[in-house]
């Protein structure tokens, strides 16, 4: 069952609609919960066995579990299934979104937020060259004058896409790390926070309530996900400020803040534009300001059959860059920006309010503990985060 | 459901940019996989909409059974049925609906991309 969307952006799908919806986020829970189990079955019984009498060892790395699994019969069943359900979210919500598009840019210019446009920003080509993650039009397109389709697609499909399991609001991320920052380090009370390729805003305005007295921006490329973003904080009461900018060129003098998050941000970008931002956010950090990334786990922490798990998305959801992401050093990535090597951070947590905060405080202390369940969407998820300590 | 059934021309494209990854070796498999699930979410939203109003039906205390059986269609119900069906048929068989001129654009994406982890899918 999916409940509408909890503020004055939402838009009501019809009742078959809303069945369609539904049926998309069952066949996303099947896939990813029921038929993931059987697939890492399938693996265990039959395809390592075959591998390690071929090989005389057992597979070294995802790429290697990848080439394994490709002939096989459920992997390809699992694969077609995942994909289809992809496109389905899409094809389930953009017919709504469509039918309302005018209306919601009424409603947005009507009660716009703090937002802050830059007609003269290029979206990036890793934005503007694919249709990232099978999204029809990718974060930015846009189909009237100040249009919100983005922010109205991306928050209404990834409400399909999540099965409910991603927070009321999508918005469990952006409480899980906060809460981790404010448990963590009682003393760190940040008073400028930033949120980058923060999309329409979910994980940034936990920020906003966990620290009510922080100054909370949110910056993307894409100016009809920052028009949504903006009217969307509004409506939950936030005093949240959303600039459209790059989070590779920041716009901020040198020292401005305390925190620079991200989330699912870093798997979106280029290598060069992720050693880019980690500079700019460097420079940007006040001295014992924190950098932090909730991102996929590096593949260098991972099990082989996890590596190849999670780098499916990489393989076939047009994410180029999730994979060569996931192979990289993530200490040495901050260290590259100049962040010292032992200033880096990690945390594997449960999901903050799906747990009780004594649960979720005993996590922290026992330190990052990597599994399968890490990264891996589904009930039992754990999220990652690293980052580094200016 | 009429307002799903709207005659204004949609704006936003329903279908992303780029090839379809190829799963299965044997030809059509593919397209199959997409019909069969695209079949399964219109028979699941039919009998979703066929309980609720067996349900509403029966709490106003209106026997629907006998009544659908002999009811006679007019020509604009008729009509109106007739695009439906078409319609639904259009979604089922979605995946044949790429032409092969943007098929082939789509299969050069990848690779101009320059990424290193580039496609691994069979090409369509």
């Amino acid at each position: 069952m999916l409940k509408d969307l909890s503020h004055d952006l939402r838009i009501t799908p019809t009742r078959d609609e809303r069945t369609r919806q539904e049926f998309v986020a069952s066949l996303r829970r099947h896939v990813l919960s029921d038929m993931a189990s059987s697939m890492r079955s399938t693996f265990e019984r039959e395809v390592q066995p075959g591998f390690e009498r071929a090989h005389g060892r057992p597979p070294r790395d995802g790429e290697e579990v990848h080439d394994a699994m490709q002939d096989e019969r459920y992997f390809r069943f699992y694969s077609a299934i995942r994909y289809n359900a992809q496109e389905m979210v899409f094809r389930s919500v953009i017919p709504v979104v469509d039918r309302n598009l005018d209306e919601l840019a009424t409603r947005v210019r009507e009660r716009p937020g703090d937002a802050v446009l830059d007609p003269g920003l290029r979206v990036p080509n890793n934005v503007a060259n694919i249709d990232v993650h099978l999204s029809p039009g990718s974060y930015h397109s846009e189909y009237l004058p100040d249009d919100v389709a983005p922010g109205a697609i991306y928050d209404n499909s990834i409400h399909v896409f999540a099965f409910n399991q991603m927070g009321r609001d999508i918005d469990d991320i952006g409480h899980t790390f906060a809460n981790f920052v404010r448990l963590a380090w009682p003393g760190f009370r940040p008073r400028a926070i930033l949120d980058a390729g923060c999309t329409v805003g979910h994980n940034t305005l936990p920020w906003a309530k966990t620290f009510p007295d922080a100054e909370v921006t949110g910056i993307d490329v894409s100016a009809g996900l920052v028009r949504y973003a903006a009217a969307r904080a509004r409506s939950f009461g936030l005093p949240v400020r959303f600039m459209q900018m790059d989070a590779t060129r920041l716009a901020f003098p040198d020292e401005s803040f305390d925190v620079v998050f991200s989330s699912m941000f870093l798997h979106e970008l280029p290598l060069k534009d992720i050693r880019a931002f980690f500079r700019e956010a460097y420079r940007v950090l006040k001295p014992g300001g924190l950098l932090l990334n909730m991102e996929l786990p590096p593949n260098n922490r991972m099990q082989p059959y996890d590596r190849f798990y999670l780098d499916w998305d990489s393989y076939y959801n047009k994410e180029p860059w999730y994979k060569p992401f996931r192979d990289q050093d993530y200490p040495q990535l901050c260290a590259a920006a100049g962040f010292a090597p032992e200033r880096f951070v990690e945390a594997v947590l449960p999901r903050y309010t799906y747990t009780p905060e004594e649960q979720f405080r005993a996590c922290i202390d026992r330190g990052a503990r990597f599994g399968s369940r890490t990264g891996r969407l589904g009930e039992e998820i754990e999220w990652y985060g690293f980052g580094a300590w200016k | 459901m009429s307002a799903q059934h709207s005659n204004r021309k949609p704006r936003i494209p329903l279908h992303h940019r780029g090839k379809r990854p190829r799963f299965f070796e044997a030809s059509g498999t593919d397209e199959l996989m997409s019909m069969v699930l695209e079949l399964t979410a219109e028979l699941w939203v039919v009998k979703k909409r066929l309980y609720l109003l067996e349900r509403v039906a029966g709490q106003a205390g209106v026997p629907l059974t006998p009544q659908i059986e002999g009811y006679e269609l007019d020509d604009a119900e008729v009509a109106e049925l007739d695009e439906r069906r078409s319609l639904l048929i259009a979604t089922v068989l979605r995946s044949l609906e790429v032409d092969p001129v943007e098929r082939g654009r789509m299969r050069e994406e990848m690779e101009s991309l320059g990424s290193p982890a580039g496609p691994a899918g069979r090409v369509a």
